[in-house]
């Protein structure tokens, strides 16, 4: 009798493992799938080549899965991003290299503070403030360069860009150090407890004496600074800056902090979480790219897997309650 | 005691409050009519008019959803897929009635796909922001699937497809769309739980309104609309463009919310909706006629969502107050 229970016990233990990690079971899933289909996929060329492309974004994805932790949203984080690689390269030709990292990363903290102003001291909706902030601040970047792209010949930019090890550039290695930090501070400091409080309940936190608005406003700083240093990097990869760049960059983090398992109703999650979202992305579009998949076709599953990991999501956390 | 100054500059408080978009429409008309004498002709009035009512149609639909509380951003790819198929069924000989069909089908099943998904997994704004923004991309593709990336200049003959989008058929169809949606928001049931629904889910749920149905029905209206808009654009320009709705759903939420509706839910109008587009279109018309470019006029329109929301924070908060001093 005593093996039975033993087995049921296992049984039970795994179907709340599958339940709980069903995004990260189908991701081992499809990348077994794709290493028996396709040799070319599990070459270190390629595996680097994914590792490059989810970095970049990666980055403000850990910044903006700390906003939703916190109970907000930044939209803006596009526009931050495209103005950072412009303005960047424009000071990095005038003042030079120096002056432009810091510089530019001191303008993405500006806006991250207009934004979290606006949120926690006027108690504007985030999302229609970061909604017109992404407005303002593209208009200011296509104002600055007159819309076309600019781009630099700094040679100690090209040596940054071009430096590896074994095919890995600073971009994921900055990547791996942004995590370990977000781990951290999320799981280890006051800082990161009093985030996840200001986001659970709002009230009750404030009510213990947490400095809320405080966490509110740093959060949208957080995101301001994170989406300024991806433009920075970026810019060490091409560069070149341009006010198109990003375009889409706000969705994809928010899209990746939520395939991760980052709840949007504030309070839970963690930037682990937020690297299954962003590798299932950037796994499945480089497979898409490499099984041959077309342009258009690649949106429409892009799609139709976000609908069908936030229903899911949605239904299994109920289902759990 | 309350004196004559109070009552006066709370009066004048109220006013500030209640109309302040209005007031603001009437500053910029005023001061740009200075400026630039081309400015206040009919001609030019007829023309903004003309401008904003696609948006308007679009912002109409999009007023619903908000009330509700929740979000549609698919409308813009809506706009472009129903604009594509329109287009291509009239060319292929498909006949107008057809592509009108089509157009309004398209834009009634991509709004029943996000209904019934969001309102089954009983979504807040947030899910709402993700499975339209899921729906926004799907259709997107479509749209350039279906047109192969590309303009398509429409082989139009003169009917009723083309008369929709001329002189100012498009601004009749405006403002007999917006009578209509405001007298379902304020005079009918289906309305009055709209803002119960925004206000309080569960307690509508309790009181036995089926709520499933009921947001299912306004993402219905809100990609109806937004199919129609196709047709007036695709028929102001006679040609389509796979990407010619895009941005819409900004662009109507914006003018939902400069017109004085809370992103919160529970209420809201129509009305305010068509106010807060007409703003948007005299502003972005006087900037073009003060010859600003588009860059600086992307900037001034940011500001004047965050100052219009701004206002609106100061309204309830007055209120507030008021309601507070009255019960003492």
């Amino acid at each position: 009798m005593k093996s039975y229970s033993i087995t049921n016990d296992i049984n039970n233990k795994l179907v709340i493992f599958l339940k709980k990690r069903a995004v990260t079971v189908l991701l081992l899933a499809f990348i077994v799938f794709m290493v028996i289909s396709k040799p070319s996929f599990y070459s270190w060329g390629n595996i680097t080549n994914i590792l490059t492309e989810m970095s970049v974004y990666g980055i403000v994805a850990f910044a903006m899965t700390v906003a939703i932790i916190g109970g907000e949203f930044d939209l803006s984080a596009s526009s931050i991003f495209g103005w950072a690689t412009v303005f960047f390269i424009s000071i990095t030709n005038t003042l030079g290299l120096i002056p432009a990292f810091f510089l530019t990363l001191i303008s993405g903290i500006l806006m991250g503070m207009v934004n979290g102003f606006l949120v926690s001291k006027v108690k504007l909706n985030a999302f229609v403030v970061t909604l017109a902030t992404m407005t303002i601040i593209k208009g200011l970047t296509f104002f600055y360069t007159g819309g076309s792209p600019i781009n630099t010949s700094n040679e100690t930019l090209i040596a940054i860009g071009a430096f590896n090890v074994a095919g890995i550039t600073l971009t994921p290695i900055i990547f791996v150090i942004a995590l370990i930090v977000f781990i951290l501070i999320l799981a280890k400091t006051r800082f990161g407890r009093n985030i996840y409080a200001t986001g659970g309940n709002y009230h009750v936190a404030k009510l213990t004496g947490i400095n809320v608005d405080y966490y509110k406003f740093i959060i949208f700083v957080i995101v301001g600074f994170c989406s300024a240093l991806a433009g920075i990097l970026l810019c060490v990869r091409v560069q070149a800056g341009s006010a198109l760049y990003g375009k889409d960059l706000a969705l994809y983090a928010v899209t990746a902090t939520v395939i991760g398992g980052t709840s949007l109703s504030g309070g839970n999650g963690g930037v682990a979480k937020t690297v299954i979202g962003l590798l299932v992305m950037s796994v499945l579009f480089n497979a898409l790219t490499l099984l041959g998949v077309e342009g258009y076709f690649q949106q429409l599953i892009r799609g139709i897997v976000l609908i069908a990991v936030i229903i899911i999501d949605t239904v299994i956390k109920k289902k759990n309650k | 005691m309350l004196k004559i100054q109070d009552i006066k500059g709370k009066y004048i408080a109220n006013v500030l409050r209640s109309y302040g978009v209005l007031i603001a429409l009437i500053i910029i008309i005023i001061i740009t009519s200075i400026i630039e004498t081309n400015f206040f002709t009919i001609g030019n009035f007829i023309n903004i008019i003309r401008q904003v009512s696609i948006i308007g149609i679009v912002a109409c639909g999009m007023t619903f959803v908000i009330i509700s509380g929740a979000f549609d951003l698919s409308v813009g790819s809506i706009v472009s897929l129903s604009g594509v198929v329109a287009i291509s069924t009239i060319n292929n000989g498909g006949g107008e009635a057809l592509a009108i069909i089509y157009a309004l089908l398209i834009g009634v099943s991509v709004g029943f796909v996000n209904g019934i998904l969001i309102s089954l997994i009983n979504g807040k704004m947030g899910e709402a922001f993700i499975i339209t923004y899921g729906t926004q991309t799907v259709v997107a593709a479509l749209a350039l699937f279906a047109s192969g990336g590309l303009f398509v200049a429409g082989r139009i003959k003169p009917g009723i497809y083309k008369s929709i989008g001329k002189g100012i058929v498009p601004i009749v169809i405006f403002i007999v769309i917006a009578i209509g949606m405001q007298f379902i928001l304020t005079k009918t049931k289906f309305g009055r739980q709209m803002c119960f629904i925004g206000g309080n889910i569960e307690a509508a749920k309790m009181s036995g309104i089926r709520v499933v149905a009921n947001r299912t029905a306004y993402f219905m209206i809100s990609g109806l609309l937004a199919g129609f808009a196709g047709i007036v654009l695709t028929s102001r320009v006679i040609s389509s463009n796979p990407a010619g709705g895009m941005g819409f759903e900004l662009d109507a939420i914006a003018a939902v919310v400069v017109g004085g509706t809370s992103l919160l839910g529970g209420n809201g109008s129509i009305v305010k909706t068509v106010l807060g587009a007409i703003i948007l279109g005299v502003m972005r018309n006087a900037l073009n006629v003060l010859n600003i470019t588009a860059y600086p006029q992307m900037m001034v329109t940011g500001v004047i969502i965050i100052l219009s929301v701004s206002l609106d924070i100061l309204n309830r908060k007055a209120k507030e107050k008021e309601l507070a001093n009255e019960k003492l």
